[in-house]
């Protein structure tokens, strides 16, 4: 008998869209957030075969929506949901971050289903392919109609066929009462987040670090009371990525002067002996703002193009990368270093290749051991042709045999026995296996 | 033939040294001697005729204190046998080196003491080490704050046991440390501060006046609401600053922008207003952080030149601005130079 993972927070997306619709005028009207003036545009240049300017509008259109939603949320609360300092109430949110971080923090809140993060990445994939300039000239190149219309029926089912879309009702409930109520070791949605997958329990330790560092008042005694009952519940089960967050933002409310929210961590920090996770000073700051460059370059619109500039700066700052940054700069190196299923940014391996030479065994270890299993964009790269193939390549036999040795995790135990032996189905199939370990792609 | 009778505050001391050592479980029959030996040498604790006034920390374990401190910087001058000449060495060797934020530390190793200068953080807002260490510090830590208050007044705190407040002037002895009264005065002036700049202006001011207090000068202050446009007429005759010096704004800034040259600014606005609040007269505040005027003198009414009052023209005119709360005044502030502090 099949049991149904418990969960803390669920989408709550309704189907909008019935399987059989296929007429794009028919299509489109499913679209609440399109206006008639949009609808009629987007039915006239399908229909002139205009598939790429379609694509790209709608696209645009959905991530855009995506961003706003989550802007709505407060920018100090995405920053932390993203791990990314370099974001302030300054930063313009539709500019900062990637629609890859749109999709993914979208599907960690339950603002769209898993199966609709994983639409939306695959129309992500395609609209960013034919976008770039260098294809025009070639008439193999161009969309068909069929990509065109996959696009537009992810874009409707995932984003536009709301009127509004927000973020799932447990998540909200769950949300307001870290900082309303002092939870007990009773209450049902600690025993609810023990049981989640991974992503809620990332998800939960930076929602209590962006309420810490915004409240005041009664409201962050209460965050603080439960930081302390929930974080050291699930601490041994963290990888180091989440716990040098934690620490990180230790170190910000001290240095920032916030003097409760400072002390209140510090006492999470003792509880769980995790000062290790302190770091001792701003370098890596640094590193984690051009890591995260790469990425938004990454992930966004002619990526092969404005990838090499970040990797140029990260190249400039040395090749020894402080420990607390090293988990983001190898997810951003070896991002650059895959590609996607179109190809890689050719101008960018070559300092990419360099300074992933330069990581030394130690450090691959702690990245096999402590980054990789919580790393759902190089687990979601892994599940994919192209990027998949050069996996291969990354690594010589005898590095992945010496470092197989030490790590206990069984499925990435078998990553490394796949790469080893060059399994690609089998590396796809842990990948994907990992990946909805962590709570992703799960409807 | 006449007797003489040797009179000590010695045994006193070491009483009390012992019992707050037990409270704070760091039992130690040397440490206790120390602590006596440094509560006598920072009474009027000076180099080449500078005063200084440092914290001293106690602590037992280096590696922790360097976790709980960010950005901590440890600078080790010596190590001794573990006596209380080597704590002695120790305030001598690092006092004249803890201009600037640094402190000195004393590590209690096995059969050794080790000692330096350490200090945390980036800014003044930085949360405090004696906040981190002693006011918010837990049980797994143990740490001993010794240092001078105000002139002649010693106070020795620690994690859990209570404080010792120990007066080497002819005032009675208090019961209250007086950075209670300056943090009353403090919460005046940050009345209508935003809740989000709160903590870090209160780390800032709090700075400011244990600077000012330990520089023994006596000093006056005022807080006024922040909604008037004017000071007082009463408050009229003294300098008046054309741009008020708006510290919350700066802290803002620096929050915001975190480079060197907010920084640079905010670090220029303490010494500043730490002058201004060495200067004769009152500095005035408005409850929003800011210094609108300094260097302020007021008349004293015929009632207050009739009342009696030990202190001299300072304590008189904190009476005659303490009648005025209610009408202009929110709250008045007194220091003088013996470290006694009042507030209405």
């Amino acid at each position: 008998m099949e049991t149904t993972p418990v969960v803390l927070w669920k989408s709550s997306e309704l189907v909008v869209l019935p399987k059989k619709v296929s007429n794009i005028s028919e299509l489109v009207n499913f679209g609440q957030q399109l206006s008639s003036r949009d609808q009629s545009q987007i039915i006239k240049a399908f229909n002139d075969e205009s598939y790429e300017m379609v694509s790209s509008y709608i696209w645009t259109k959905s991530i855009n929506s995506l961003r706003n939603q989550l802007g709505k949320m407060g920018i100090s609360f995405i920053a932390e949901m993203l791990d990314r300092p370099d974001i302030n109430e300054h930063t313009n949110l539709q500019q900062a971050i990637s629609e890859f971080e749109a999709i993914r923090i979208a599907e960690e809140l339950g603002i769209i289903s898993g199966t609709s993060a994983f639409r939306l990445k695959k129309a992500m994939e395609t609209v960013t392919h034919f976008s770039q300039p260098e294809l025009e000239d070639d008439p193999d190149n161009e969309l068909t109609e069929e990509e065109a219309k996959t696009i537009i029926r992810s874009c409707i089912q995932g984003v536009l066929g709301y009127s509004k879309i927000e973020a799932a009702i447990d998540f909200k409930n769950f949300r307001d009462e870290l900082e309303q109520i002092t939870f007990n070791e009773e209450n049902p949605y600690l025993f609810k987040l023990i049981q989640s997958p991974y992503f809620f329990h990332r998800t939960t330790i930076r929602i209590l670090l962006s309420l810490i560092k915004t409240n005041n008042g009664a409201q962050l005694e209460n965050t603080l009371a439960n930081a302390n009952l929930i974080i050291p519940k699930i601490w041994s089960g963290l990888q180091h990525p989440e716990k040098y967050q934690v620490g990180r933002s230790y170190s910000e409310l001290f240095i920032d002067g916030k003097t409760k929210a400072s002390s209140g961590l510090r006492q999470v920090l003792l509880k769980v002996k995790g000062f290790d996770f302190v770091p001792e000073d701003l370098r890596s700051s640094s590193f984690i703002k051009i890591a995260n460059e790469i990425l938004v370059a990454h992930s966004g619109l002619n990526n092969f193009y404005n990838e090499p500039a970040p990797v140029n700066t990260l190249f400039k700052m040395g090749s020894v990368i402080p420990i607390p940054a090293f988990p983001i700069c190898m997810t951003a190196l070896i991002s650059v270093r895959l590609g996607n299923a179109w190809g890689v940014s050719n101008a960018a391996q070559g300092n990419v290749t360099t300074l992933l030479k330069n990581v030394s065994d130690d450090r691959w270890v702690y990245f096999f051991k402590e980054c990789l299993a919580s790393d759902e964009r190089l687990l979601y790269k892994l599940m994919q042709y192209g990027p998949s193939e050069r996996w291969f390549n990354l690594f010589q036999k005898d590095l992945l045999e010496r470092i197989s040795l030490q790590i206990t995790n069984r499925d990435v135990i078998n990553l490394i026995k796949f790469t080893i032996d060059g399994r690609k189905d089998k590396l796809k199939s842990i990948a994907s296996s990992m990946y909805e370990k962590l709570g992703y792609g799960n409807s | 033939m006449k007797s003489i009778k040797p009179v000590s505050i010695r045994p006193l001391l070491l009483g009390e040294s012992v019992v707050f050592l037990g409270q704070e479980n760091m039992n130690c029959l040397i440490t206790q001697d120390g602590l006596v030996e440094l509560i006598s040498q920072l009474v009027y604790y000076k180099e080449e005729g500078k005063s200084l006034h440092p914290e001293i920390y106690i602590f037992d374990e280096m590696h922790m204190v360097q976790k709980v401190l960010p950005l901590s910087q440890f600078c080790t001058i010596g190590e001794g046998a573990k006596t209380k000449e080597t704590m002695l060495i120790a305030l001598k060797k690092c006092a004249p080196l803890t201009e600037g934020g640094w402190a000195i530390y004393i590590l209690r190793k096995v059969d050794t003491f080790q000692y330096g200068v350490f200090k945390a953080g980036s800014t003044i807002l930085s949360v405090s080490i004696s906040e981190t260490l002693i006011d918010a510090g837990t049980d797994e830590l143990k740490a001993i704050l010794i240092h001078q208050v105000a002139e002649r007044l010693i106070e020795v705190k620690g994690v859990t046991a209570d404080s010792l407040i120990i007066s080497f002037g002819s005032q009675d002895g208090s019961r209250k440390s007086p950075l209670e009264n300056q943090e009353k005065f403090i919460n005046a002036i940050l009345k209508d501060v935003k809740p989000d700049l709160k903590e870090q202006a209160k780390n800032f001011f709090k700075k400011l006046f244990l600077e000012v207090l330990q520089k023994g000068h006596g000093t006056l202050a005022c807080v006024i609401n922040s909604k008037k446009k004017e000071l007082p007429k009463k408050l009229s005759d003294g300098i008046t600053l054309p741009v008020k010096i708006d510290v919350v704004k700066t802290i803002s800034d620096l929050l915001e922008q975190n480079d060197l040259q907010a920084n640079s600014v905010l670090e220029g606005q303490f010494s500043l207003i730490s002058g201004m609040m060495q200067s004769d007269g009152i500095t005035v505040f408005k409850s929003n952080g800011t210094v609108v005027a300094y260097n302020v003198f007021v008349k004293h009414p015929e009632k207050v030149l009739k009342t009696s009052t030990s202190g001299g023209a300072r304590s008189r005119t904190f009476i005659t601005i303490s009648e005025l709360i209610g009408s202009g005044i929110e709250a008045a502030y007194l220091q003088s130079q013996d470290g006694n502090i009042e507030v209405n």
